[in-house]
């Protein structure tokens, strides 16, 4: 981070801001131009979304000329509620994602410290072997997956956790990503500071929990924020796993607005959709320098 | 006492041999249950025509290779979505990393609320892809679409964007604008680590803008490049729900997919499970990315500045 502050400072643009020439002030314009117009271009989903959630039939979603979206039809969002059993899908959705998350990040930082910390023999082989298998497809796994999953009832199950828990208990193996991400952050910090605590009669766990991390809140962080996107945003698995409308997560219930006949209410469905995208868009303008941050350590130094 | 103070030594080692593997137990326990035996029982399957693995203990099984003999020789569903799924992969890559860096560059320059400008342009990465699906159909997909309709009350003759030729660009094209702003970000972290001096070093050298970037900013940001080409192009390969939501594999497997047919296979063959095709299919398609993904490393490998090491 330090170097990227540095390379900001020293820039010519920031060197020469006090006597700018006619040409840099119009090359600064320029790109001033495109940086909005680019910017906006990618925002313009969201609008979209936001535009058509608020129309009063179906029809006037995709109608040109463009129709003023009215807060009149707030009730749209009523309904998206009742259609996609909002609340239910959401409280599918959060436990889906926390267990899931949780088991997959604490995973990760247990692997990671014995890879990091334990060095023998049998370190190097089985770390290759690690790293390998972020190149496994997961459709080879998949389809043996679901079926012992079948085969043991859990399809079947009557209950609705045991039924949600194929997309929650892989998650134990952790993320070969972060694994090599925390393993990485963890050489960083130095041995002699595990070798002192253990003198004083600290346990390896208690060294992990007492003085790794604390030393690795940031990038943990990021793996959490990532880890929730990812759950939050999740179809694949659960389109194979869920049937049951009941257990349907947000990414499912989404689809609910193909009525009997035939049409979408495509405005419920757009606000639908506005609800299910809120808090990821929260999530990133208050978490905004842990999203950009995280991406930039992980993938410089990898 | 030398010998004892070895043995207190190898004991240590030994507990830290035990140590090790309970802290990775997490990763083993996974990797065997559900990496390696599915793997293995995949691979098991593949060589039968099973549709149920219970029927494994009710009546013996027919091994044959005939399961890879029909993928090669009948199914042509299957090769062309090994087909669309290389075009997609390669077009999505290339496609990709030419935004990103095009977007990096624009967003490197120093001005007035570029955080904000970044977080716009990273925020359609977030959208999840069930909701994409739905804003992406509503904008373009058939005459029931914004876009159509302009074009007609404007009396253009518009495309259709999702027929037999159109559908797979199309869907190369809207990824990529979903990716693009997740992508710039890392692009944008490695043109910041490039040295400042040796930019200026090639300034007062008398390299032009353009001079500048091939030779000076493309080799620094290299390594960027490929760890996001590799990526990139293993998930491209194995590419499912963004494709599938948006045009479902077809007009006629234009834009079908390998990991579709996949699971399109599994859930319904006239009517019954077929699990074993299934699993065989999967296995081609595992040894297809291997091999490409391999290659692909390999060529990258030669051209890739790592810093100093």
């Amino acid at each position: 981070m330090e170097n990227v502050k540095i390379a900001a400072n020293t820039s010519p643009v920031q060197f020469n801001k006090k006597k700018l020439t006619p040409s840099q002030i119009a090359t600064k314009t320029v790109i001033y131009v495109v940086t909005i117009l680019i910017s906006s271009l990618f925002f313009l989903p969201f609008l979209y979304m936001v535009y058509g959630s608020l129309q009063s039939t179906a029809d006037t979603v995709v109608t040109w000329p463009l129709v003023a979206p009215s807060l009149k039809n707030i009730g749209n969002y009523a309904e998206a509620i009742r259609v996609m059993n909002f609340f239910n899908s959401l409280k599918n959705t959060l436990i889906i994602l926390f267990s899931s998350t949780l088991l997959q990040v604490a995973s990760s930082v247990l692997v990671a410290y014995g890879f990091a910390r334990f060095r023998n023999k049998y370190t190097e082989p089985l770390f290759m072997l690690l790293l390998s298998t972020m190149m496994l497809p997961w459709i080879v796994t998949m389809v043996p997956s679901y079926v012992i999953y079948a085969e043991l009832g859990f399809i079947s199950s009557s209950s609705s956790l045991v039924k949600m828990s194929p997309l929650i208990i892989s998650a134990i193996s952790g993320s070969a990503y972060n694994i090599y991400m925390l393993r990485n952050f963890m050489r960083g910090i130095p041995k002699s500071i595990d070798e002192a605590a253990e003198i004083d009669g600290c346990s390896s766990l208690g060294i992990l929990i007492k003085i790794l991390i604390p030393n690795m809140k940031p990038i943990i962080a990021t793996m959490l924020i990532f880890a929730v996107k990812g759950g939050w945003s999740a179809y694949v698995g659960p389109s194979i796993y869920i049937t049951d409308q009941n257990l349907y997560p947000l990414a499912l219930s989404i689809g609910l607005f193909q009525g009997n006949n035939s049409s979408t209410e495509l405005h419920w469905q757009m606000a639908g959709c506005t609800l299910y995208c809120l808090p990821l868009l929260v999530l990133l303008f208050s978490a905004q320098k842990v999203f950009m941050r995280g991406i930039v350590t992980t993938s410089v130094k990898g | 006492m030398e010998q004892i103070v070895l043995n207190k030594k190898s004991e240590r080692e030994k507990a830290r041999t035990r140590k090790f593997f309970l802290f990775i137990s997490p990763w083993i326990i996974g990797f065997v249950v559900f990496s390696l035996l599915p793997m293995i029982l995949s691979l098991i399957l593949s060589f039968t025509w099973g549709t149920k693995i219970t029927t494994w203990t009710s009546t013996p099984w027919e091994y044959s290779f005939k399961n890879y003999v029909y993928i090669f020789t009948e199914d042509t569903v299957f090769l062309r979505s090994v087909l669309n799924t290389f075009v997609y992969a390669v077009l999505r890559v290339v496609g990709g990393i030419f935004v990103a860096t095009l977007l990096a560059l624009l967003y490197n320059n120093d001005i007035f609320g570029k955080r904000l400008f970044r977080t716009m342009a990273y925020a359609t990465s977030i959208i999840p892809v069930s909701a994409a699906s739905v804003i992406w159909i509503a904008l373009l997909k058939g005459d029931n679409s914004l876009i159509q309709r302009m074009f007609v009350t404007l009396g253009i003759n518009g495309i259709d964007l999702f027929t037999k030729t159109t559908a797979l660009p199309t869907v190369v094209g809207l990824d990529i604008f979903c990716a693009a702003g997740s992508t710039m970000i890392v692009v944008l972290a490695a043109l910041q680590g490039v040295p400042r001096e040796l930019e200026e070093a090639a300034i007062i050298d008398g390299a032009g803008r353009i001079k500048r970037f091939w030779h000076v900013t493309v080799p620094m940001i290299s390594s960027g490049l490929m760890f996001i080409s590799v990526t990139g192009f293993i998930g491209a390969l194995q590419t499912y729900a963004q494709v599938k939501l948006l045009t479902g594999g077809g007009p006629e497997y234009a834009t079908i997919t390998m990991t579709m047919t996949v699971i399109e296979r599994y859930n319904a063959l006239g009517g019954k499970l077929c699990l074993g095709y299934a699993c065989s299919q999967a296995w081609i398609i595992f040894i297809i990315i291997m091999i490409f993904t391999r290659i692909y490393m390999k060529m990258l490998d030669k051209k890739v500045y790592y810093g100093d090491e």
